[in-house]
């Protein structure tokens, strides 16, 4: 049985981490006006939640678009062992000069994954980040 | 006037085990994990239906919800809540009933019972907090 049209799995994981929005190249003024409570020295801290949504046809074999397994299996190693219980300015390589915002975090996080879901022959359409219940980042790629 | 899409939620409880028969117990246990156990476990679904339409000019209303839930109980929820979906979604049990499976069924169930000029737009299924599947038809 060959199932027509393409079903979008959304998996979602969680992690903790740090950050500090911050600037060098900005007076301490301009840095307190422009980021906020962001600013404050030694940074803060979230908990993340990642949701990845991968698109594609479903295997008649196994009645699935992904094994979610191998979603857990990327996340695992890819993102949440890389940002949980880290500070992000840090710890994580990338962000000396890139400031963790929501943003910069959703764009970074596509590129560590989507290769992953390229090699598995299904395709990455949407990672979602969850700063808290009241802010999230989107992000579908470039071609979007 | 344009188009306005309308979401509904709904809830039910399924059981189910993913397995197949022409397989092997060891295949079905590297790919279905926990999921292949023998007596099967469930679930509480929300279901998120997802209609569109325009407006009428007369109502405001896209659809009558008391109508959109007469069709989804009837459709839906009556003859899949507290049932084994293993027995009753009408693609058997070849692929088992995942949940990819199991959206695309009820998509068949309802998308030709919305009255028209409203549709059937998308259809989106949380089998757990973390797990979200989403269809929008065969297109």
């Amino acid at each position: 049985m060959s199932i027509p049209g393409s079903v979008d799995v959304t998996r979602k994981v969680r992690f903790c981490a740090a950050h500090r929005y911050h600037r060098e190249d900005w007076t301490p003024e301009k840095n307190r006006e422009v980021f906020g409570a962001c600013n404050n020295p030694y940074g803060h801290g979230h908990n993340y939640e990642l949701e990845v949504t991968i698109r594609g046809s479903v295997d008649p074999l196994t009645g699935m678009v992904i094994n979610l397994r191998r979603i857990d299996e990327i996340l695992r190693e890819k993102i949440v062992s890389r940002f949980d219980h880290r500070h992000i300015n840090e710890e994580v390589e990338g962000f000396k000069d890139n400031i963790p915002t929501t943003e910069n975090l959703a764009v970074y996080i596509w590129n560590l994954i989507e290769p992953e879901f390229s090699k598995e022959e299904v395709q990455l359409s949407r990672v979602r980040l969850r700063e808290d219940s009241f802010l999230y980042a989107e992000y579908r790629g470039e071609s979007s | 006037m344009s188009t306005v899409y309308l979401g509904r939620l709904y809830r039910f409880n399924a059981g189910h085990r993913l397995s197949r028969p022409d397989r092997d117990p060891d295949w079905n246990l590297e790919v279905f994990g926990k999921c292949s156990y023998e007596g099967g476990h469930g679930h509480n679904y929300d279901l998120e239906v997802v209609i569109s339409g325009t407006p009428d000019p007369l109502t405001g209303r896209i659809i009558s919800l008391d109508l959109l839930d007469t069709i989804v109980n009837e459709k839906v929820i009556e003859p899949i809540d507290h049932r084994n979906l293993n027995e009753v979604l009408e693609t058997g049990s070849t692929p088992p009933p995942t949940t990819e499976v199991l959206i695309r069924d009820i998509w068949n169930r309802l998308a030709n019972s919305i009255p028209s000029p409203a549709e059937l737009k998308l259809l989106r299924i949380l089998e757990t907090e973390k797990n979200l599947f989403e269809y929008s038809g065969p297109a």
